[in-house]
């Protein structure tokens, strides 16, 4: 694979001048790849769906200075990643899904606090106006009836996800609560259904 | 498959969830098509007497059915 120079001096000439013009400071991230954490390239392949052997063929062609991780350390994160509350799984007859719900939305919801994406989404009344929410939640008895409008609130949604390769029916949820909720990466694979 | 997923939700909407240190309810929202929903919801579907998920309308007004008619209107 040849890159063009010519090309990539185009882009990162682009880059200052709109840092320029925006009044920021442009930098040159030659080292942006040896601060990249084992976890986010486990987040990638997963994402991405990248094969191991993929992933450790573009390690090599970038060398050995890249700062991708070795397909041990892979293994490693991705094992302990596996045993965390919010991405155990179980299987039984029914099919496969997450153990703890609970875990995997607030998990959800941490990231989206912590990154300040957390969107605040209101209901309208019969008159179309918004409704403001300004009571705490307290818990509720049942969960057959919905909370009120006053009292702040999440929306979760839940969906369907047909087909793949191998037909199954897979359980979605997602908070609509962010910018793009039905973004795959935004999404919690709650269950999959042979 | 409702039996494996309804203790969690059920629990999440009752218990609410943690955001930015401050509990919040959950409000649960179906997306999907209409033979989703109703099977999730326990509804009898579109060739019922209430077709309808979102409202209590009758499908139509027959000798029997007046006073129901009356009461929950029909589509």
């Amino acid at each position: 694979m040849e890159v063009d120079a010519g090309l990539a001096r185009a882009v990162v000439d682009d880059v200052c001048r709109r840092a320029r013009a925006s009044g920021g400071v442009a930098v040159d991230p030659n080292t942006a790849i040896d601060a990249l954490p084992v976890r986010l390239q486990s987040q990638i392949i997963v994402d991405n769906n990248i094969s191991a052997a993929t992933f450790q063929r573009f390690r090599l062609f970038m060398g050995p200075g890249c700062g991708l991780a070795s397909p041990m350390a892979l293994r490693k994160d991705l094992n302990r990643a596996a045993t965390e509350d919010r991405n155990r799984t179980a299987s039984d007859g029914a099919g496969a899904y997450l153990v703890s719900l609970r875990a995997a939305v607030e998990a959800l919801m941490f990231y989206l606090w912590r990154q300040h994406q957390f969107v605040e989404r209101v209901l309208r009344g019969a008159d179309g106006r918004e409704m403001v929410a300004t009571l705490p939640f307290d818990g509720q008895v049942s969960a057959g009836f919905s909370p009120s409008s006053a009292i702040h609130d999440v929306h979760i949604c839940l969906r369907l996800d047909n087909g793949g390769l191998l037909s199954s029916c897979k359980a979605v949820l997602t908070c609509a609560n962010q910018l793009h909720p039905s973004s795959r990466g935004s999404s919690i694979l709650h269950g999959v259904l042979p | 498959m409702a039996a494996v997923y309804v203790p969690d939700l059920d629990t999440l909407r009752t218990g609410g969830v943690d955001v930015g240190g401050s509990r919040r309810a959950v409000r649960l929202i179906l997306i999907g098509d209409y033979a989703f929903m109703i099977s999730w919801v326990g509804h009898k579907g579109a060739s019922s007497r209430m077709p309808c998920l979102w409202c209590t309308a009758l499908r139509r007004r027959t000798q029997q059915n007046g006073l129901m008619v009356d009461k929950w209107g029909n589509i």
